[in-house]
């Protein structure tokens, strides 16, 4: 008789012990693909905000600013900058080149003092990057000729400045002398993002380089690549071999993935994403095995009889394969159905963390959108009969070693 | 045999003590040298950056006792009209293109003025050498002599300083700074010093920065009066504030 066939009316035998494995796969590979939709919907919002906000698809730095290991290295700056930028910007590849300059400061609060971060910025060409239109809450986004400043909303509440108020900076410039800046708040903003919002101000890059004594100089370039991830490399290469064909040997060409943060962050993802997947599984294969196990048994008379019949090892071990696939395969397609739908209904909505992120500095979006792809339902179905698979392999050895003498013999 | 233990220990003794007084004499002489009742000079800082930069700044600062002074920068035009002011041992910071004041306080006091090596600090300090350090002398040759301070309080800028004195002049020649486990910081030179009546003071420095490779700030003072008349009220933050 067909391995199958016998499949097939062994597991309607016990309806109870088939749902109950069943469910165990089913729930395996629901939490597997929704899993997958949501852990790629979150490393897509980690890499979005971070080349918006940090690293771009390309950064261009002075060489010298890795020289310093630590600190935000001013004096390591990129001169005749607005000459850089032309070269960039002749690039097929790219989409936006600007330029900015981070810089530590400590404001006055009441009662003390508060270190921030500024960063000068033209906001002109920050639409698409730091999203300025979302995020400001009160006030407007700063001319880039003003002398304006864009105030994170924690930031503005310590140190109790609103719309319309003065506000005095000294930081050090990029000689190191102090360079002070009279600032007008123009407007505040809520990125969600804890750090951003209590630590971060944004000024024009003409302020901000007048202020840091920084003329026509920026402490990097951010680039977005017209294609996005997939050309970053070949944009990379583009630009480093333009930049050295103007004589700017001296600056550094990087692209997002050798970034130190964005590489330590991606990297930790792909290892929290495979020990969730092998956690699943563990789960999923210890169920399964414990049902198909009893499957086998509560039948050692019958798998005793099949062998008296003249069954061989192999075709008792393919009956039992054929029992776990089966179930496998009923329970990969609900388990996976069930999950492709969730994960397609909260890409529409959203899962929304950010009562959970609030406060926290993981630089993501607070509304998290899952994200299923074809590889999402390849791996899912995958898992699920690899499972139901792997976990046949200890009743299948049961199963064959079972006597048919002593099997007959047992009532 | 006791006798002789007995007279080295003496002889040892006195020779500490000699020495002490002779290091605590010669710093006398250096105070006595540097020190002076009022004083209006213009001075050009030149500040050296490890990539190769430099910025030269021109300020005129009038001078009472070590204890008052009021610094303007005249030159470059950036930092034309930033004032300091420097009043028993606090420091005020006028910026006239902002029109605000900052009072340099805590860490900012170490940090270098203008991004060069004399810190905040150096420009408030105005004990006198005596007071603040221990003096020992290291050696002496026939023209120098080399004395070694330890600070008696080790929250001071340089807790370990060594000067080799001009026996002359009676003025530093050099200088080594020193912080916490005696690790040298930066070191001055000076280059040149003038006769002005009867007292002699140094004119031309040079002080390297000893951590970073490339970095040292010259200052040459281009005109020095001593015992200026100067009005009770210029050491005041209305001075400081106050507009051309």
């Amino acid at each position: 008789m067909n391995s199958f066939r016998l499949a097939r009316r062994n597991v309607k035998r016990d309806s109870r012990r088939t749902i109950l494995t069943i469910l165990a796969i089913s729930i395996a590979v629901l939490a597997v693909t929704f899993m997958d939709a949501y852990l790629r919907g979150i490393k897509e919002s980690v890499l979005d905000t971070v080349i918006r906000l940090e690293s771009g698809h390309i950064k261009i730095t002075s060489s010298d600013a890795k020289k310093h290991s630590r600190g935000i290295p001013l004096d390591a700056n990129i001169q005749q900058v607005s000459d850089v930028l032309a070269t960039v910007e002749q690039s097929p590849y790219i989409k936006i080149a600007t330029s900015r300059i981070k810089f530590p400061v400590l404001m006055d609060k009441p009662g003390g003092s508060l270190p921030a971060i500024g960063n000068a910025v033209q906001f002109s060409k920050e639409t698409e990057l730091l999203e300025f239109e979302k995020i400001l809450i009160a006030g407007n986004i700063p001319q880039d000729t003003s002398y304006g400043v864009l105030l994170g909303e924690g930031l503005a509440k310590s140190i109790q400045k609103t719309v319309g108020d003065g506000l005095f900076i000294v930081s050090h410039d990029a000689f190191g002398g102090l360079g002070p800046g009279l600032y007008t708040v123009e407007g505040i903003f809520r990125s969600g993002i804890g750090i951003y919002d209590k630590k971060f101000f944004y000024v024009p890059l003409a302020a901000g380089q007048d202020q840091l004594y920084m003329p026509d100089s920026a402490l990097e370039i951010i680039c977005l690549v017209k294609n996005g991830l997939d050309d970053s490399e070949a944009a990379n290469k583009d630009v480093q071999e333009r930049l050295q064909r103007s004589g700017r040997g001296d600056l550094d060409v990087v692209p997002w993935n050798q970034q130190n943060t964005m590489a330590a962050m991606v990297g930790n993802m792909g290892a929290i994403y495979f020990i969730m997947m092998a956690i699943l599984a563990i789960i999923a294969l210890t169920t399964v095995i414990n049902t198909v196990t009893m499957s086998v048994m509560e039948r050692v008379k019958e798998f005793g009889t099949l062998r008296a019949l003249g069954y061989t090892p192999w075709q008792v071990m393919r009956i039992v394969f054929a029992e776990s696939l089966l179930l496998g395969i009923v329970g990969t397609i609900a388990g996976f159905t069930v999950g492709i739908i969730l994960a397609l209904v909260l890409q529409r909505v959203g899962i929304d963390l950010s009562s959970g992120l609030q406060g926290t500095d993981l630089p993501m979006k607070p509304i998290i959108h899952p994200h299923p792809s074809i590889l999402t339902g390849v791996k899912s179905i995958i898992y699920g009969l690899v499972v139901s698979v792997i976990a046949a392999v200890y009743p299948a050895r049961v199963a064959v070693r079972i006597r048919p003498a002593e099997a007959l013999r047992s009532t | 045999m006791k006798r002789i233990v007995i007279l080295i220990t003496l002889t040892l003794c006195f020779l500490t003590e000699s020495q002490g007084q002779t290091a605590k004499e010669w710093l006398d002489r250096i105070d006595a040298n540097m020190a002076f009742m009022t004083a209006e000079f213009t001075a050009k800082m030149t500040v050296h950056h490890p990539n190769g930069q430099e910025r030269m700044f021109r300020f005129v600062s009038k001078v009472r006792e070590d204890k008052f002074a009021l610094m303007e920068f005249v030159d470059p035009p950036r930092e034309r009209g930033t004032r300091y002011l420097k009043r028993e041992g606090n420091l005020w910071i006028y910026f006239p293109r902002q029109d605000r004041t900052l009072q340099i306080q805590g860490h900012m006091l170490r940090e270098g003025v203008q991004g060069g090596d004399f810190s905040y600090e150096d420009l408030t300090e105005s004990r006198e050498l005596e007071e603040m350090y221990n003096a020992s002398i290291e050696s002496e040759t026939d023209t120098t002599l080399i004395i070694f301070l330890e600070a008696k309080d080790m929250t001071v800028s340089y807790p370990f300083q060594l000067i080799t004195i001009d026996k002359v002049s009676s003025l530093p020649v050099q200088q080594l700074y020193s912080g916490i486990g005696n690790t040298p910081i930066k070191e001055m030179i000076v280059l040149e010093t003038l006769n002005f009546g009867k007292r002699k003071f140094p004119t031309k420095m040079e002080i390297r920065s000893l951590l970073v490779d490339g970095k040292w700030t010259k200052l040459e003072f281009e005109a020095i009066e001593f015992g200026v008349e100067l009005p009770p009220d210029i050491f005041t933050k209305e001075s400081l504030e106050k507009k051309h």
